[in-house]
């Protein structure tokens, strides 16, 4: 019996040592290697997988490693990224074709494009054009007439569509001069295939005729051959059987990863790049993205992450994917007029062992440059940009805040901390944020005093500067000096309008038709005195507020045609009604431009980057002859701010989050590259004027106004009297409007209700005191 | 836990091993718990500094605390007894008619339904462009008026109604039917049958079913929620919702203040209801 005993309680025994063991014997399931020493990321798209793909796989090695190539002197931009013989070879803008044997080490030039492709090439007007491995070169570009004395006539253009032959034979294709092709590809054999907006051409390289092969596509962006099949890359992606003739079946795993990127119409250099090499019963597709370059093999089950995006210039929304090519084990990708080389290297960590958080509620283009040049230049440093609301997680705000909370309050939160839509105050006060006072003063850099001043706080861990924002934008009132001279606010602006709605009764005034649209609009002007020092509404600030944005929207409406009322709820829907854009002072006075209206409100940015704000803005308000004035609330005149960075305190890579911030705030980040909205940084201001003087034009925009007549704005550098507007508005800023968003929204959603008669001024703010009173007495 | 100890005495220390594992849970997962927030509750949100009463002197003084107190009292006692007698009666009714015992799982269908499919028929009903305003010609936010309460306490006794009547209608099969029968042929009439035989035998069921009704009410904050998110029509503006928008804020050292006072409230609460049942028992 007693031997029995024993017996059983050593199975027990063994039985409890096994399930122990089991239970940490599991396949890891994240940790995948994908034979090339890469972590596998098959399926892996939220930011939270990647982390915790980071901490697995630490032992992990190997990675891709970026670096540049040098381009041959005098070659500023490449048309076309093509392969040799065992060698790489692009044409830059000039038609010339060079060659590199030695993987871009150097370059030796080969051939100049046939004359007639030099000239159009010269100034990009090229629709597209493409290379065969033979040497033909199919392109099409756009002419413009020219009269005997050489002036160019921009009004009306036709497109040319040429095959030139290796041996010199220039082909006419056989299309129409008014039918638009956006992309040509070539498959093994060299055949050259066209897609136009609806028809998909095969080109016969012996004549130039053309064969339809399907009329039924959708928009074309891009074609790519793979194997037998030609992907045709719109606003979905469709499949052309080349051997059946006939489209093909949906390949729905890769379908549904570039859905992000699809049919986009705005942001053309983001759209994914497909990359197939030519090979025997090769279906195997390079798929290149914002998150890296995946592999895939077509109508399989996986999209295997080669490259990590946030790790190299590819996560870059400044560097535009023109084209990629494979040669031996190394990827080149060519970003506009920057050529990278990607080379496999066994010895360094798949990922690096730090990791740096970066957290914000909403994804931000400037945020994810940084975090991309950043990580650039920190290659032991593993970033991660986290954005709750912008995923398709459909996690609500109060979701992604109470994670934030949780995550805060274990000691786990985020490195760097986006403060944008987040109670910057009540964080500052329970000691969430690091003092920025000593890293910002040893920069050296000149940020905006007003701007810091905003951002001192005196809290229980004593005084100091908790966040800086990147951006700032301020409100400007805009229209012929004489009639906006000596108005200040929206006082005065009221009574501006009323005037001229007495004067001119037909015709919009100020661009907006929709209630909310005109709120958020004049909000920037006064939301800063919404609320008072000990953190309560200021009702009677409100009330002023309300009652003035329903005077100048009455005055507004009252005139505006049905025309005019469309066409802004469609400019509005085209960018989707995003208040980023639309407020911004060079998108308003494209619409003075476009409507003829006597004035514009909007946001000014100082960026003078390429098409920035306000190089666009100054040009046009020369043009119609108008200047621009600060507008102030009660307060004073005030900026909003974007990008507020802050830097956890119990961050575990403290130095590498300050660093961070510097480096966001930095006139060496946020002078090379194009930036949504101006900096907080005096430098950068002062680097960008550097630098527009010593360019020309470099930016030129048509279009057709409301009466079908042709604008053309050629955007150069503004001029010393414009740039001494611009620092004499930027000086003039007292600091930066501070509101709660849940306030905010509040005054927009009731407000709404008073401008279209609804509910009396008087209500409103009695609903909005109802509201806001629960939120603010907690 | 004398029992515990003459055990453990006695040799069976050994059975301490069979206890252990579950014992480490409840230590890990909520004694530990509770004494975290016990300790958060006199100190400072992060940084964890000692501050005494001073969360708890925050919590009294703040007028959404008192608001959210005083609205989830006055939810408790409206929507408790209002459903304890209507699922009394029900069960009552039932009792009479054996017939509708048949679909007896048909009264629970309520409690099956989702919360999020229930805040739907909310909307549909009782939003401006409802059923409701539809049907009466108005144009009125039942949610967003003082109406609230009442749909809040609606809700509630609809989804539980058939559950709490089960309870009772199993508290009364538990009545020897002798007793009832004797009375009658003493010539009692229903109403004192009811007074004197039954109600007194449910006492046992009526402690139960009371602090199961209680535990549910507040989940009404689930549909309040999901109807007006955080911050709904002052009425309903219930305890949940302030902790909850606390801990947003990351208010900590509020939020477990509040927590510890609410833990004290319902732990005597249900001490009094046990000892006025046990009181009435022994009379």
């Amino acid at each position: 019996m007693k031997k029995m005993r024993t017996m059983m309680r050593r199975i027990l025994a063994l039985g409890l040592v096994s399930m122990l063991l089991l239970s940490g014997c599991g396949p890891s399931g994240t940790g995948e290697n994908d034979g090339n020493g890469q972590p596998g990321a098959a399926g892996n798209t939220g930011e939270e997988q990647d982390v915790s793909d980071a901490e697995n796989t630490e032992k992990a090695m190997g990675r891709y490693v970026e670096s540049s190539i040098a381009l041959p002197e005098g070659v500023e931009d490449v048309r076309d990224l093509s392969l040799g013989e065992d060698c790489l070879e692009f044409t830059a803008m000039d038609g010339t074709l060079y060659r590199s044997g030695d993987q871009g080490q150097s370059w030796q030039e080969v051939r100049k494009a046939p004359e007639e492709l030099q000239h159009p090439l010269d100034v990009d007007t090229v629709s597209y054009y493409q290379r065969n491995q033979a040497g033909d070169i199919l392109a099409g570009y756009i002419q413009f007439p020219q009269d005997e004395e050489g002036n160019v006539n921009y009004d009306v253009f036709s497109y040319v569509h040429v095959l030139f032959l290796e041996d010199g034979t220039r082909l006419t294709v056989d299309l129409s001069e008014q039918e638009y092709i956006s992309s040509a590809v070539c498959d093994a054999n060299g055949t050259f295939y066209l897609g136009g907006s609806e028809r998909i051409y095969r080109v016969n390289g012996e004549d130039g005729s053309l064969e339809v092969l399907t009329e039924n596509a959708d928009r074309c962006d891009y074609l790519t051959v793979c194997g037998k099949y030609l992907i045709i890359q719109g606003e979905t992606l469709q499949y052309y059987d080349l051997e059946q003739n006939k489209m093909a079946d949906q390949d729905p795993v890769l379908e549904e990863f570039l859905k992000p990127w699809l049919g986009t119409w705005g942001d053309v250099g983001s759209r994914p790049y497909l990359l197939w090499m030519s090979g025997e019963g090769n279906d195997s597709l390079f798929v290149l993205t914002r998150k890296g370059l995946y592999s895939h093999v077509l109508y399989g089950s996986t999209m295997e992450q080669l490259i990590d995006g946030s790790l190299c210039s590819m996560s870059d929304s400044n560097q535009s994917f023109v084209n990629m090519m494979q040669l031996g084990e190394a990827f080149y990708v060519l970003y506009g007029g920057q050529l990278k080389k990607y080379v496999y290297d066994p010895a360094i960590p798949a990922m690096p062992d730090n990791i740096l958080r970066v957290w914000g509620l909403q994804a931000d283009e400037d945020i994810q440059r940084v975090v991309g040049a950043f990580a650039r230049s920190h290659p032991d440093l593993y970033i991660t940009y986290e954005h709750p609301l912008s995923d398709d997680t459909g996690m609500t705000r109060e979701d992604a805040m109470k994670v934030l909370s949780t995550e805060l309050a274990a000691g786990n939160g985020p490195d760097v901390l986006l403060l944008d839509d987040l109670p910057y105050d009540t964080y500052a006060e329970k000691g969430v944020l690091a003092d920025l006072t000593a890293t910002l003063d040893s920069t050296g850099e000149h940020y905006m005093d007003a701007v810091r001043e905003s951002y001192r706080r005196d809290t229980s861990q004593g005084q100091g500067q908790y966040a800086m924002p990147m951006s700032l934008t301020l409100p400007v009132l805009m229209g012929a000096e004489d009639k906006i001279q000596g108005v200040s606010n929206l006082e005065q602006l009221a009574e501006l309008i009323e005037q001229t709605r007495e004067s001119q009764p037909e015709g919009t005034l100020l661009g907006f038709n929709r209630p909310g649209d005109a709120l958020k609009l004049l909000a920037c002007v006064s939301m800063g005195d919404w609320m008072n020092e000990s953190g309560g509404i200021d009702s009677e600030s409100i009330k002023n507020f309300l009652t003035l944005a329903k005077r100048i929207y009455s005055a507004q409406i009252s005139g505006s045609t049905v025309k005019e009322m469309e066409s802004m709820d469609q400019l509005v829907s085209f960018i989707n009604g995003i208040p980023q854009i639309w407020t911004q002072a060079g998108y308003q006075v494209q619409n003075a431009l476009y409507f003829d209206q006597p004035f514009a409100l909007g946001m000014l940015n100082s960026n003078m980057s390429v098409m920035g704000d306000y190089s666009m803005t100054s040009e046009i308000l020369e043009m119609l002859d108008m200047t621009m004035v600060p507008l102030a609330g009660e307060k004073g005149f005030a900026g909003q701010a974007a990008n507020i960075l802050a830097v956890n305190e119990a961050s575990k890579v403290k130095d590498q989050a300050l660093e961070f911030v510097t480096y966001a705030l930095s006139k060496q980040f946020c002078s090379e590259g194009y930036m949504n909205r101006g900096s907080t940084n005096w430098d950068v201001m002062e680097e960008q004027i550097r630098k527009s003087k010593e360019e020309g034009v470099f930016a030129c925009m048509s279009f057709e106004d409301i009466n079908g007549e042709a604008q053309m704005v050629e955007v150069d550098n503004p001029s010393e009297e414009e740039l001494a507007v611009l620092k004499q508005i930027l000086e003039a800023c007292h600091g930066v409007s501070q509101c709660d968003s849940r306030v905010y929204d509040t005054v927009i959603q009731v407000g709404s209700r008073v401008l279209t008669d609804e509910i009396t001024v008087e209500d409103a703010v009695k609903e909005i005191e109802k509201k806001v009173t629960l939120y603010l007495a907690e | 836990m004398k029992s515990f100890l003459i055990y453990v005495r006695r040799g069976g220390s050994r059975g301490l091993w069979f206890l252990a594992p579950s014992l480490l849970g409840v230590v890990y997962l909520v004694l530990a718990p509770t004494a975290d927030v016990l300790r958060r509750s006199f100190a400072t949100a992060l940084s964890g500094q000692w501050v005494g009463l001073d969360n708890y002197r925050k919590v009294l003084s703040n007028d959404a605390f008192r608001l959210a107190l005083g609205n989830t009292l006055r939810f408790l006692s409206l929507s408790l007894p209002l459903l304890l007698i209507l699922g009394l009666l029900l069960a009552l009714v039932i009792c009479r008619v054996p017939r509708l015992e048949r679909f007896k799982a048909l009264y629970l269908l309520p409690m099956a339904i989702p919360a999020a499919t229930v805040v739907l028929v909310w909307r549909l009903v009782f939003s401006r462009q409802g059923f409701l305003n539809a049907r009466l010609g108005t144009y009125v936010d039942y949610m967003g008026e003082s109406t609230a309460l009442a749909i809040l306490v609606g809700s509630y006794v609809w989804k539980n109604l058939g559950y709490t009547m089960v309870l009772w209608l199993a508290g009364l099969k538990a009545i020897p039917a002798e007793q009832t029968e004797a009375a009658r042929v003493d010539g009692a009439g229903r109403i004192r049958c009811f007074f004197q035989i039954t109600l007194p035998n449910l006492k046992g069921s009526a402690y139960t079913i009371t602090v199961l009704s209680l535990l549910n009410a507040f989940k009404s904050f689930r549909e309040a929620y999901l109807v007006s998110g955080a911050y709904p029509q002052q009425d309903i503006y219930l305890l949940q919702h302030l902790f909850q928008n606390w801990y947003t804020k990351l208010d900590m050292d509020k939020l477990a203040a509040g927590a510890v006072l609410m833990a004290l409230a319902l732990g005597a609460l249900s001490m009094l209801l046990q000892r006025l049942w046990n009181t009435a028992e022994e009379l």
